[in-house]
Parts: structure tokens; C-alpha cells; sequence
């Protein structure tokens, strides 16, 4: 039984999503709506079984998976298994994935007008793409299920988006495609170092054994995840489909995009970069952290010039995935921690200002914040709503944001990782972001709600129970994350000693 | 007694969970009962009140006992974190002030609000400020005073946001809240340098560095220790932050931007409370500053003090004029700081919070009867409101030190400058209080006393009871201290100020009489203009509008530049290869024949020259 | 004198090879092509029928493929004339400049 545990969890959405552009289920919209919702809330639950089950006190593997195709290993006499593993981390993530999909899910009620059966089956096959890229132990699943993602985001991005929508689609798809390109590099070279150094053919990446190669091959191959899976996590330079993404697309799609696939590259990055390359890391730590500053202090600045809500958004994503890399390059346990943390947090947050973004696109037809103002006194309960996100959003304490900003901080100060720049000029300028950030959140929220009413807007009612209830499930998450995060940091430090390379120090 | 102890924390979650009680009927549209609301907040506050006086008792003054409780709330290997209470005098003394001042004020709201929409909101911003404060003013150590400290200001910012129609109120809002985070972000600074150097010079010792009971030990091995830069760096950086606070000059500009809140809440916030948190975090980091740091302390305050006292004295708002007052005063208390005298600054701090909010509660209640706050404008009031001039009047005397409790407090004060003997600081103080008499007689006199001309319409006539009563406790509460001073302590300090303040009430007749103020008309100018400063801060912005607006370059060019560049090159290249596809057949036999041929040939050369074999 | 050896048989399919792959190249008609390609052809039988002539006596490999070439080389001829024809037929004229349907 252990064998299948993984397997179902990674598997189940796309069978359904095949069972779904059946006939067997009718193309009214409601037929498609529910059984979709009621699918999602039985994978949760399950889920959630395995998240409340599960021994987080073992700091390897836990449960591991290997699937067996008419009782043989994959490709046996080149080293493939489809074997799948989890542990704490992937969880976590997993965990995190379910939760994002199912409020996608469940807002997509007014969001989408038409072709559902086409969009939710492809939700859940990009579903079924992010579970199996966190749960893979494998080094060729893992590259199966990230290359699976890319056509469902394209077909939805042409399908239901708005404005330019070609051009859009098609800058997605080549930058992933080229991230892609260098990630498969990376992953051939391991392999075919691995095989070098041990005689064995086996692409189980948990245990490369690359220990007598040149340093030297082991830098390009670092360098080459580092960009793939940088285009995934927008490192600045590689970051301009971001916004034109989130711009054009539906919201229950821009809230996967900021919520889940960012942090699939992250999870990459702490996968690749820190565990399986972890003596070389050491080495690269310095321009991770320089590229973690500029994404800090770029992002938020090109947030401050936008007009359009979603726009700044996505460069608040930028920021915050920089926080992100700063905390990781800093290679202390509490910054480590504090990275995980940003990561799990982040997700709640964006995915709070997105529904905000999304109900008030719905309702007034336009998302150029200088066109809509004075909405408070329509919705004052999306306005009361809406203050917990936005300073979450913020960094202000007792909610998720603070605890995640504040241990990276203070992991990336007390480092001791050697850099041109000193590490403590670094963390003083990216502490600028706690200003910058405010500057931009505040624009959104007092540009919308505030001031006199439009009377183009005179018709609005105020948002319902569906989405009150959402709103209110994210706020929940949020605070309860801000207010105990001992349920996770205390997994996460002793994760991240033992796992990770620490170098002294705090 | 241990029952206060041990359940203090209950003062802290009446507050919030009376508040989520009000948050569930607003956002499900459940209907609320305003006087339920009136009752549920003043009773969470009526138990804080209790607790605050049953600890004052036990804690006593000087502070001889002081309880600490704490729980673990990040662990981490090297370093933890943790919440808890803390009791002590200071504590004790600045939460009873809270409780009693929210609670006067919660009642006054309830006359002030009655006829406005979002009662409810206001309320639960209300507790909510509540319960921050009493977090702040109970935590244990550093990190949980910041968190508590960034929520106040969270809360201030909420309630001056409160009426969001008006787009100057928004403006407002915006700018208060960047400032505050200024503030807070070199607090951040401050407190993350500081686990810095305890990292280096400690050496894993096991005792928790942010706590503030640890920080005496912590001082004298720091001060053995070689490096006092970084020590002090960390040091002017929290005091940044307390100055931005309690709107100490250069920061002072939010506070006139924060009259934009309702009138209960510049009472209670921004004149009582929060702005007290400065000097709460200096008296609880005291062993960590060093003798630079308490000068710098000094300066500005001195700087403070003066400066906005004299721009307080020709400003016609009522409310921009207390707000200045207020800076003033809180200036005077950072005096006393600087000097090394915390129970002085407590004691001042105290009286001040009573007289500013009579001052403020009072321009309240001419706000909703003749909805006006120009001094100019206004006039005559004293005929038919005999009761409001009596407390303008108790709150304008306390103010300017001439007699009640403003008077022990200006008396203590004088009395440890001169005991410094820093000569010029108390020049400085003298003048402040000449200053400070002059402006405040002048209001009292303009505002209630019979002009010629005065435009004033009644717009309501009601006497809310629940509007005097808190005035009249608070006036109570200022009249009572000024009995303490006892006679053999006058000395001729004494007398030449109050002969300081019998001038400056003269002075304010007379300008009263004239209708005009007699200074030169350039310092008229500056201190109209509030020294210019909001133009300078208008400055500041538009400077870095500018300089964020290199980014959209960069984006544009750069970014999507290079995307154009290489969509560009790929096309030129294809159009190029494609050419060869020309569709005779006759080109593509002799390309495949003459690539055959010369693959065919580089493989014989390969084989015989390469590998040598004949 | 010199005897006749293999390589002057194979440097003279090679000279009758060069002949008809220029011709195959630069010749704008048609039916030039075809009998271009017949010229290789039989380029291609010389080739064969000299290596089989001073190899080998007994296997006659050589021999018996250069009898397919010349079947299967006529059978091509007569579907090329036939393609040939249809393409005249539709077009007018066959000058292999101007069939140029296919360009990239």
C-alpha cells in the first residue's frame, strides 16, 4: 500500500480531468463546477490526511513511492524508476499546492464564461504537473512533470485572457522553454557525471555521488540550473513575462502562477542548487545574494510606476521571491528557515491580493487604478476585508509577512558568507523594501477605496457570501501563521541544519 | 495579588476578542446595538483599569519588584525568541494612564460619534489600539516591543484613515503611515545590529540578549569589549525611531497630518498615548545608551521644544495649533530624559496626557456644536457655554505651567536642569513656556472672549452628558497634583517663571485686544509656513518620483529590448537560411551531391592521415 | 607500354560521371535532365563491371547488379518522361526555372 499512496496523490487530477472532457459528465456549467469542486475537496482531504499523518520527526524521506509498470522499473537498463518520495519540505509545499488550488477552484465561479470543461481539466492537469514536480525523486519525472505544466498555461493564457493576448502567450512559453532547455542540460550532466564517477546508471538524485569531478563542470552545471530554474522564480534580467502574464490572464490562473509555480522554482533551486551542488554553493553565494538585492529593490521600484492593480502585484512578487534568494544565500539555519517560511506565506498573501485584484476587475470592467476610485463606499466590506492582506502584504507583525521578512533579515545580516559588498550593506539596503513597499501597497488600496465615488460606479453591489468566505479563509491562514509560526519553524530549523550546509554562526 | 499577576494577560485578550465579536456582525451584516458596543468596550477597559491600579499597588515606586514571565515562542538553535509580561513600576504607572484616558475617551466617543456612520468600525479600531498598547507596554523584550509598536501605529493609521471619503484624508493617511514605517524600519535596524553584536562579543552564553531585564549585564561586558561604533550605530538607530514616533523634530510633520482623525482619537493617540512610546522604549533601553546618544537625546528635544512652540503661535486651526503643543511638550520631556531624570519625564508625561486630552476633548465638542475650527472665525463662545471656557481655561493654565498640576510638573523639571546647570537648556525651557502660555492664552482668549467680528452658527444645541463627564474627570485629575507642591521648595526660579507667564498672558491680551501678533514679519512668515518643512518634505517626494521613473526606461528598453532583439535577429536568420529552399530541384541535387562528397572526403583523410594507417 | 589497370576504368566512369552531374545541374530543360541522368547511370555500370572484371572471376555481383541498374534505370526513364509530360501539359513550357512551386 505504501507503494500507491504517492502515486494517487500525483495522478488523481489528471484522470479525472480526462474523465471530465468525457461525455460521461454533461457540459452544463453547473454539472462541470460542481463535480470539479466536490474532486478538489476529496484531494484535499486526502491531503490533508497524509499532512496530519505524517512523521515529522524523521528529516529524510518519509514516504517513498516506487511505481511499477507490469512489475517492472521504468527503463531498467538505463537506471529510470518512476519512483516518487516526499519529505518535510515537499509536504509542506504539497500541502500549500492544495490548499492554492482549491480557492482557484472555487473562485472561478464568475471569472470564466465560457468552455469549462476544457478549462478546468486543464487546472487539473497543471495540478497534477506541480504535485508530481515536488513529490519526484527521480531525475527524468521530475523533468517529465515540469515540462507537463508549460502547454496547459499556454492554452489558457490564449483562451481567456485579455488584451494582447498572442504576444503574451507566446513570450511565456519561449522563456520557459529555454529555461527548460538549460534545467535538461543540468540534469544530463548530472547524470552522466554520476555515471563517470560511480559506474552505475542510476538518476536518483538523492544520491548523486559527484564527490570526484573538476570543480569546474560542477559550476556550469550550477550555473545552468540557476538560470532555468531563475526564469522560473523571476530572478531580474529574466523576469519580463511576468507581468504581462499576470496582467492579461483570468485571476484564479494569475493566483496558481504567483502562488504555486514560484515556488516550484524556488523548491527547485533549494533541491539542486543547495542540496545535490551544496559544496559548490558556498561558492556562488555571494552573486545569489547580489542577485537577491536587486530583485528586492528593482522589483518594488517598478511597482511604484505602474497603473494597472495586477501589474504591481506581480513586481511585489518579484520583491518578495528576492527576499527569498537573500535568505537562502545567507546559509544560517534562521535564514534557511525564514526562506521556507517566505515561501509558504507569500503564497497566502499573493493569492489575497489577487482575489482583491480579480473581484474589482470583475466589478468595474478596468484595472487602471487612476480610473477607479472611491469604491469604499459601495463595498466597505471588501475595504474592511481587504486591510489584513494589504498589510500583510506590508510586513506588519501578527501576520505571516512580518515573521518571513524578519528571520531572513535577520539570517542574511548575521551571515558569514564572504562578498565584494559586505553582507551587512546588503541587508541595510534591502530593508529599504519595508518603505518602498508600503508605498505601493498603500497607492492600490487608498487609490481604489478612498476619495469620491465615480458615477460610472453608482450600480456596484457588494461582494458576496462565496467570496467573503474565501477571503476570509486566506486572512485566517495568514494570521494564524503570523501569530504560531512555532508549528512550522520548529520543523523547518531542524530541516534546515541537518540538510542543508550551514556555515556558523547564528 | 498573584491573581493579578498570573491573569494579566486577560487585560490584553478582552480587547481583541471584543473586537472580533464587533468584525463578525459588521462583515456578515448582522445588526449591532450601539450601546451594546459602548458597553462591551468600556467594560474590557474597566478590567484592564482594575488590574492596572491592583498591580500599581503591588508593584510600588521606586521599582524594587519586578516580575517577568515568558514563553517560548521561535526557538531556534542559536538563537530564541520570546513573549511574555513584564511588571514593573514603569509598566505598571504608564498602563494605568492608559486605561484610565481610553476609558474616559471610549465614553466621549460615544457622544462624538452618535450621529456618524461607522460607529462599529470605529470601535473595533478602538479595541484593537487598546490591545496593542497594553501588549507594548507589558513586553518583555526587544523583538515583541517592536511587533506591538509597528501594530499601534497600524492602529493610528486605521483611525486616521477613518473618514475615507475626503481625498486629503487619503493623502493624509498615505503620509503618516510612510513616516511611521521610516521610523520603524531604523528600529528594525537597530534591534537587528544589536543581535549582531551580541553574536560576536557574547560567545553563546545562554541568556536570552533581547530581554530587558539581561541588558545591564550586557551593558558592562559590551562597554569592555573594543568596538563602540557598531554599539552606537545600533543605539542612534532605535533612537531614530523613537523620535519619529513621538514626533520629534525633523519627524514632526505627521502629526499635523494626523488631525485628520476624528477628535476622541488626536485625544487619546496622538496626544496621550501613542506618541509616549518613544520615551517608553528609551526608559526601557536605558542601560544600552551610551553619554553621546543621551546628547544627541537632549539636542533635539531642545531643538523640538523650541521650534514647534514657535510655530504653534500663529497657526488659526485649533487642532494643527494642539498638534504642534503637543510636539512641544513631548520636546520638554525628552529634555528631562537627556538629563538622566526618568521619573521627572514620567511625571511630565503624565500631566501632559491629562491636560491634552481636556485641550483636545474640549476643541471637540466646539467642533460638533459650531462646526468650526478657526480660531478667527470663532468668538463670543463664553456666553453661552460657561462650562467649556471653565475647562479651556483649567486645561490653558495646566498647559503653560502657571498652576495646577502643570505647575509641579514644570517645577520638577526646572529644578533638575538647574540642578545640571546647563545653562542653556534652561533658556530654552523658559522660553518654550513663554511661548507655550502665549499661544494657548491667546486661543482662550480669541476663542471665548467677545470679538467684533465673529461668524459663528450654532449648528446644534445639545449638551451631551457623555461628552462632559470625562472632561470633568480629567479636569479633576489635572487640578489634583497641582496641591502636592509644598511651599519651602519655591526658590527664584520659580518666581521668574511664573513672572515669564504673567507676561506672556498679558502679551496674549493685548494681541487679543490689537487682533494682530507683534513679531517681525519675516519670523511671522517662517512660523505661518511651519518652516517651510512640508515643502521640503513635498520636495523630498517629488525627487525620488523622478528618480523611480528610470526604471520605466530601463524596463522598456532593456528588458523588452532585448526580447525584440532577439525575436529580430531570429527572423533575419530564418529569412537568410530559408533562401537556400528555392525550389529547383537542379540546387538541391548538387548541394546533397557535393556535401556527400565532402563528408566522404573528410572521412578518408580521417582515416589515412589521422590515424596513420597506410 | 602500360598496362591497363582498374584505375583507368574507374577515372573514366568518374569523367563520364562529372559529365552528366554538370549537365544535370545547368541544363534548363527538362528532357536534358533525363538524359543526363541515363549518362550517370551507365557511369555507374562501368564502375561496377570494371571492379567485377579485374577482382573477382568467380562472383559475378557485380555483373548481375549493372543488369538491374539497366532495367530498373528504363523503368525510371519512362516514369520521369511520363511526370515530365504532365508537368508540360500544365504549364506550358518545361524549363526547370521556372518550376519553382516549392520555395521555402
Amino acid at each position: 500500500m505504501q507503494n500507491y499512496i504517492l502515486p494517487i496523490l500525483v495522478f488523481s487530477p489528471i484522470i479525472f480531468s480526462i474523465i471530465l472532457m468525457s461525455p460521461i459528465i454533461s457540459s452544463e456549467e453547473k454539472v462541470i463546477r460542481r463535480s470539479t469542486k466536490t474532486f478538489s475537496i476529496i484531494h484535499f482531504i486526502y491531503t490533508a490526511i497524509l499532512l496530519i499523518t505524517f512523521d515529522y520527526t524523521n528529516m529524510g524521506n518519509v514516504i517513498e513511492s516506487n511505481l511499477k509498470i507490469f512489475n517492472s522499473d521504468w527503463i531498467e537498463s538505463i537506471g529510470l524508476n518512476a519512483s516518487f518520495s516526499v519529505d518535510i519540505l515537499s509536504i509542506l509545499l504539497i500541502g500549500l499546492a492544495s490548499i492554492i488550488f482549491l480557492i482557484a477552484i472555487f473562485l472561478s465561479k464568475n471569472m470564466i464564461k465560457h468552455s469549462y470543461k476544457l478549462y478546468y481539466s486543464l487546472i487539473l492537469i497543471i495540478q497534477t504537473a506541480v504535485l508530481g514536480i515536488l513529490s519526484a525523486k527521480d531525475l527524468f519525472i521530475f523533468f517529465l512533470f515540469w515540462e507537463l505544466e508549460l502547454i496547459p498555461m499556454y492554452i489558457i493564457l490564449l483562451k481567456w485572457g485579455s488584451g494582447n493576448k498572442q504576444k503574451t502567450a507566446r513570450k511565456f512559453i519561449l522563456y520557459k522553454f529555454f529555461g527548460s532547455m538549460f534545467i535538461l542540460l543540468g540534469l544530463l550532466l548530472l547524470y552522466i557525471l554520476n555515471f563517470i564517477n560511480t559506474g552505475t546508471l542510476s538518476d536518483d538524485f538523492y544520491n548523486i555521488d559527484i564527490s570526484n569531478i573538476d570543480n569546474k563542470i560542477k559550476y556550469i552545471i550550477f550555473l545552468f540550473f540557476l538560470i532555468g530554474f531563475g526564469i522560473k522564480l523571476p530572478i531580474i534580467s529574466l523576469h519580463s513575462w511576468l507581468p504581462d502574464v499576470h496582467s492579461q490572464a483570468e485571476t484564479p490562473i494569475s493566483i496558481i502562477l504567483s502562488a504555486i509555480l514560484l515556488k516550484v522554482g524556488a523548491y527547485g533551486i533549494l533541491r539542486f542548487n543547495m542540496q545535490v551542488l551544496n559544496d559548490i554553493f558556498i561558492i556562488f553565494a555571494p552573486l545569489i545574494m547580489i542577485l537577491g538585492v536587486i530583485n528586492i529593490i528593482y522589483g518594488s521600484i517598478c511597482a511604484i510606476n505602474q497603473k494597472d492593480i495586477k501589474r504591481i502585484i506581480a513586481y511585489s512578487s518579484i520583491s518578495a521571491m528576492g527576499i527569498f534568494l537573500i535568505a537562502i544565500a545567507s546559509l544560517t539555519e534562521i535564514g534557511i528557515t525564514g526562506a521556507i517560511f517566505q515561501l509558504i506565506s507569500h503564497a497566502f498573501i499573493s493569492a489575497g491580493l489577487f482575489t482583491i485584484a480579480g473581484i474589482i476587475y470583475i466589478k468595474c470592467g478596468t484595472k487602471n487604478i487612476l480610473r477607479i476610485k472611491g469604491l469604499g463606499e459601495k463595498m466597505p466590506i471588501l475595504m474592511f476585508l481587504s486591510i489584513p492582506i494589504m498589510l500583510a502584504a506590508v510586513g506588519v507583525p501578527l501576520l505571516s509577512g512580518f515573521i518571513a521578512e524578519f528571520l531572513s533579515f535577520i539570517g542574511a545580516f548575521t551571515s558569514q558568507v564572504e562578498c565584494i559588498i559586505d553582507v551587512k550593506i546588503l541587508t541595510s539596503i534591502a530593508l529599504l523594501s519595508l518603505i518602498i513597499s508600503c508605498i505601493y501597497i498603500l497607492k492600490i488600496y487608498h487609490s481604489v477605496f478612498f476619495g469620491e465615488l465615480n458615477k460610472r460606479y453608482n450600480q456596484i453591489k457588494d461582494i458576496n457570501i462565496h467570496q467573503k468566505i474565501i477571503l476570509i479563509v486566506l486572512i485566517v491562514f495568514v494570521i494564524y501563521l503570523g501569530i504560531f509560526p512555532f508549528s512550522i519553524t520548529n520543523i523547518l530549523s531542524e530541516y534546515s541544519i541537518i540538510n542543508f550546509n550551514i556555515i556558523g554562526g547564528f | 495579588m498573584e491573581f493579578f499577576v498570573n491573569n494579566i494577560l486577560l487585560t490584553m485578550f478582552f480587547p481583541i476578542w471584543i473586537s472580533l465579536v464587533i468584525i463578525t456582525s459588521v462583515v456578515f451584516k448582522i445588526s449591532s446595538n450601539r450601546k451594546m458596543t459602548l458597553l462591551f468596550t468600556l467594560i474590557s477597559t474597566f478590567i484592564g483599569l482594575i488590574f492596572s491600579l491592583g498591580l500599581f499597588k503591588y508593584v510600588r515606586i521606586p521599582n524594587t519588584l519586578i516580575i517577568e514571565k515568558n514563553i517560548l515562542w521561535m526557538p531556534f538553535e542559536s538563537l530564541n525568541f520570546y513573549i511574555g509580561t513584564l511588571i514593573d513600576s514603569t509598566s505598571t504607572s504608564f498602563l494605568m494612564i492608559l486605561m484610565i484616558v481610553s476609558f474616559l475617551i471610549q465614553l466621549y466617543s460615544y457622544g462624538y460619534m452618535k450621529d456618524k456612520r461607522g460607529f462599529s468600525k470605529y470601535y473595533i479600531y478602538l479595541n484593537f489600539f487598546n490591545f496593542s498598547m497594553i501588549g507594548l507596554l507589558l513586553s518583555t523584550n526587544l523583538v515583541q516591543m517592536y511587533i506591538f509598536w509597528e501594530l499601534v501605529g497600524i492602529a493610528s493609521y486605521l483611525l486616521i484613515g477613518f473618514y475615507y471619503n475626503r481625498e486629503d484624508v487619503s493623502k493624509s493617511a498615505q503620509r503618516v503611515f510612510i513616516i511611521n514605517r521610516i521610523g520603524d524600519c531604523a528600529l528594525l535596524a537597530g534591534i537587528i545590529i544589536f543581535i549582531y553584536i551580541s553574536q560576536i562579543y557574547l560567545n553563546q552564553t545562554n541568556t536570552d540578549i533581547l530581554a530587558f531585564t539581561n541588558m545591564d549585564d550586557i551593558t558592562s561586558k559590551m562597554v569592555l569589549s573594543a568596538y563602540p561604533e557598531i554599539f552606537n550605530t545600533a543605539g542612534i538607530l532605535m533612537i531614530i525611531g523613537a523620535f519619529v514616533k513621538s514626533a520629534q523634530f525633523p519627524f514632526h510633520i505627521w502629526l499635523t497630518d494626523a488631525m485628520k482623525a476624528p477628535t476622541p482619537i488626536s485625544a487619546l493617540i496622538h496626544s496621550a498615548t501613542m506618541v509616549c512610546m518613544g520615551i517608553f522604549l528609551i526608559i526601557r533601553i536605558y542601560p544600552i545608551i551610551s553619554p553621546e546618544i543621551f546628547n544627541i537625546i537632549l539636542l533635539f528635544g531642545a531643538i523640538t521644544a523650541f521650534l514647534c512652540a514657535f510655530i504653534a503661535i500663529t497657526q488659526t486651526n485649533i487642532k494643527k495649533m494642539l498638534a504642534y503643543s503637543t510636539s512641544s511638550q513631548l520636546g520638554l520631556i525628552f529634555i528631562a530624559l537627556g538629563l538622566y531624570s526618568i521619573p521627572v519625564a514620567i511625571i511630565y508625561m503624565i500631566i501632559h496626557a491629562f491636560t491634552k486630552s481636556i485641550l483636545f476633548l474640549s476643541a471637540g465638542i466646539i467642533e460638533k456644536k459650531y462646526n468650526n475650527l478657526n480660531i478667527n472665525e470663532l468668538g463670543n463662545i463664553r456666553e453661552n457655554n460657561f462650562y467649556l471656557a471653565l475647562y479651556w481655561l483649567i486645561g490653558s493654565l495646566s498647559l503653560s505651567g502657571l498652576f495646577f498640576g502643570g505647575f509641579t510638573a514644570k517645577e520638577l523639571l526646572i529644578k533638575t536642569t538647574h540642578n545640571t546647570n546647563c545653562l542653556s537648556v534652561l533658556i530654552i525651557i523658559l522660553l518654550t513656556s513663554y511661548l507655550s502660555t502665549f499661544y494657548i492664552f491667546k486661543s482662550y482668549f480669541l476663542i471665548f472672549e467677545e470679538k467684533s467680528i465673529s461668524t459663528n452658527i450654532k449648528v446644534n444645541n445639545n449638551n451631551e452628558k457623555s461628552m462632559n463627564m470625562p472632561i470633568i474627570a480629567l479636569c479633576f485629575f489635572v487640578i489634583i497634583p497641582g496641591f502636592i507642591f509644598k511651599l519651602s521648595d519655591i526658590n527664584y526660579l520659580c518666581l521668574i517663571s511664573i513672572a515669564i507667564g504673567g507676561l506672556a498672558i498679558i502679551n496674549a491680551y493685548s494681541c487679543y485686544k490689537c487682533n494682530k501678533i507683534f513679531i517681525p514679519k519675516l519670523l511671522y512668515k517662517l512660523s505661518y509656513n511651519e518652516l517651510y518643512i512640508p515643502n521640503v518634505y513635498n520636495l523630498i517626494e517629488s525627487c525620488f518620483n523622478k528618480l523611480f521613473k528610470i526604471t520605466i526606461i530601463i524596463e522598456k528598453y532593456i528588458f523588452e529590448g532585448v526580447n525584440i532583439i532577439a525575436g529580430k535577429i531570429t527572423a533575419k536568420l530564418s529569412d537568410y537560411i530559408s533562401r537556400i529552399q528555392n525550389g529547383n530541384i537542379q540546387n538541391y541535387v548538387a548541394y546533397s551531391i557535393f556535401s556527400t562528397s565532402i563528408i566522404l572526403l573528410s572521412l578518408i583523410l580521417f582515416y589515412f592521415i589521422i590515424l596513420e594507417v597506410n | 607500354m602500360f598496362e591497363i589497370t582498374l584505375y583507368h576504368y574507374l577515372i573514366l566512369a568518374l569523367i563520364i560521371f562529372s559529365i552528366g552531374f554538370i549537365g544535370l545541374i545547368s541544363s534548363k530543360n527538362m528532357i536534358k535532365v533525363l538524359l543526363c541522368i541515363e549518362i550517370i547511370m551507365s557511369s555507374i555500370n562501368i564502375n561496377f563491371i570494371a571492379f567485377t572484371g579485374f577482382k573477382n572471376y568467380m562472383f559475378l555481383n557485380g555483373m548481375v547488379f549493372s543488369l538491374f541498374i539497366i532495367a530498373i534505370s528504363s523503368i525510371q526513364t519512362a516514369i520521369a518522361i511520363v511526370l515530365v509530360y504532365l508537368i508540360y501539359k500544365n504549364k506550358e513550357n518545361i524549363t526547370s526555372e521556372e518550376i519553382e512551386e516549392l520555395k521555402g
